[in-house]
């Protein structure tokens, strides 16, 4: 390990509600039930928490986008905490938990708890299913450049597709692997939003929602929270599973925020270069299993090549067939289903997923030989991002 | 004739907030042409519009007109769901621009069929009116085929 700081953490405990299209339970309700459940499963009470993070707080710039903030839950759970963090300027959604792990290690606390909740699936049934951009007048800000062109997220994601397309020769069977493989997983994770399968043909038959992207290459809101505890390496022991260390952590955002405005629209992970492995005697090939953020399909292209699996372009070759992505395959990726499948828990799902690959808790999608090193790549160059190296640690 | 139209019948968009930074981006398409900042020191074009150039941090941005000529950089047809008040046929593309490349617009491409589109295809600027009751018109740049390709 290459930061004796980051040794000195832990993530002890993690949790997840029910995940769904529309739960129907209040978001703060939802929060809360995560929250406890990560609590329970690091040993602790929530009188033992002295730290809170959360991303992306109070600020909510689209319906159903925040489900509680640091102070709600504050007041909920009754903590009394010595140091606290939230908001939605942070290294991508896993800033909170890389903000925990700093707070740990510089001794500011000694159990953080982590939370992001989502309520997009509820929220947008109620709006009349609008979600991003939706009850616009006049707009101001960044999608003041998009929205009069017609221009969303997925838009923006296709734009990109085509680039690459055409620069890197990428073809619609092969931006098919990463959903597909995702809807393989979703099939054996219980707590997945779409579990049926579909073919290739399916996917290169389904509704364009903006050429060349298709319904499948989009993720799904939903309703849901995860959380994390984030501890002092010493609480291994206190644990009845393995605890998970982080091995190292990249939050670079070299390029712009804006979507339309960075050096390189097939880029959209804001990194230029792989410095998490110049934190780590790992290699890329010591990786047992890959979380990669899959917002839009094509965002996992992208995390595979800025993650150093392949080089950049070549993450459409690299998926493609799918059989080295799946599940016995040389590196098993977004084994849960991710967002595409498993439903948009915002990138907090990806880190939760390695988490349970790595203590062995999989059940019927655990990879097999005891996986020891995960890697986990979450957020856009529109959010900010943070590419992260988790290990199983001591316990047990 | 100016490339200056008025919006498809029966359309609608949600129109910027004009303010001091980018009013002749949005408000003085009227005569045709496409107005950008640019740098002064580097003479990069800025955009969206800024109070300092971020290449080399000078103040000195004015806005310039520039040739409204562009290539087509990436593009897509909106399908499902478009936005409310839209055309049917609802292309976005990024347009760079002829004075510096570095420089896209995200826009429209209009009179060509999202068939005909293709990656590097020269385009040129058309502005669309819309009327705005409680402040300056705004004339969103769009923009088509070159003529005469």
């Amino acid at each position: 390990m290459f930061s004796d700081a980051l040794g000195k953490v832990i993530i002890s405990g993690i949790g997840q509600t029910e995940v769904g299209r529309r739960l129907g339970v209040e978001p703060l309700r939802l929060t809360a039930d995560g929250c406890l459940r990560a609590i329970a499963d690091a040993g602790l009470t929530p009188g033992d928490i002295d730290g809170l993070s959360t991303y992306p707080g109070s600020s909510q710039p689209a319906l159903g986008f925040s489900g509680g903030s640091v102070r709600e839950i504050h007041d909920l759970l009754g903590i009394e905490p010595d140091w606290v963090s939230g908001g939605i300027e942070a290294p991508g959604q896993l800033g909170a938990v890389v903000n925990a792990a700093m707070a740990v290690a510089t001794g500011l606390a000694k159990h953080v708890l982590c939370w992001r909740s989502i309520w997009e699936g509820t929220a947008q049934g109620a709006g009349g299913r609008r979600g991003y951009g939706a009850g616009a007048g006049r707009v101001g800000g960044t999608m003041s450049w998009q929205l009069p062109f017609g221009a969303t997220a997925a838009n923006l994601a296709a734009l990109q597709i085509r680039a690459r397309m055409q620069r890197f020769g990428l073809t619609r069977e092969q931006l098919a692997a990463v959903p597909l493989v995702a809807r393989s997983h979703a099939a054996l994770n219980p707590n997945a939003v779409y579990r049926e399968p579909f073919t290739l043909d399916d996917y290169l038959n389904a509704r364009m929602i903006s050429t060349p992207l298709c319904l499948y290459d989009c993720d799904v809101p939903c309703d849901g929270a995860t959380a994390f505890v984030v501890s002092r390496a010493e609480h291994a022991t206190a644990l009845d599973h393995a605890a998970v260390g982080v091995e190292a952590l990249s939050c670079a955002h070299h390029d712009r925020f804006g979507w339309e405005y960075g050096q390189d629209i097939t880029r959209i992970s804001s990194r230029w270069s792989t410095d998490l492995w110049e934190r780590t005697t790992l290699t890329p090939g010591d990786v047992d299993v890959a979380q990669c953020y899959d917002g839009f399909s094509i965002f996992t292209h992208c995390w595979l090549e800025d993650l150093g699996f392949c080089e950049v372009g070549e993450a459409g070759a690299f998926v493609e067939g799918g059989s080295r992505i799946s599940l016995d395959g040389e590196l098993p990726l977004n084994t849960s289903g991710g967002q595409l499948s498993g439903g948009r828990l915002h990138g907090f799902g990806f880190l939760h997923e390695a988490c349970v690959q790595l203590r062995g808790e999989g059940g019927d999608r655990q990879v097999a030989g005891e996986p020891e090193v995960a890697a986990v790549g979450v957020g856009a160059a529109n959010s900010g991002t943070t590419a992260m190296l988790v290990t199983r640690a001591s316990g047990r | 004739m100016k490339p200056v139209r008025e919006a498809e019948p029966g359309t609608t968009r949600p129109l910027p907030v004009v303010d001091e930074r980018n009013a002749p981006f949005w408000t003085r398409g009227e005569d045709g042409r496409l107005r950008m900042q640019r740098c002064g020191a580097c003479r990069r074009v800025v955009h969206p519009p800024a109070m300092l150039c971020p290449y080399d941090h000078s103040p000195d941005l004015a806005w310039e007109e520039l040739s409204g000529r562009g290539k087509v950089e990436t593009w897509t047809e909106a399908v499902h769901p478009l936005l409310p008040g839209f055309p049917d046929t609802t292309v976005i593309a990024l347009v760079t621009v002829e004075e510096d490349p570095t420089a896209r617009l995200l826009t429209n491409l209009v009179d060509v069929e999202p068939d005909d589109v293709e990656i590097g295809m020269p385009v040129e600027v058309v502005f669309e009116h819309h009327r705005v009751d409680d402040g300056p018109d705004v004339y969103l740049p769009l923009f088509r085929p070159t003529e005469g390709r």
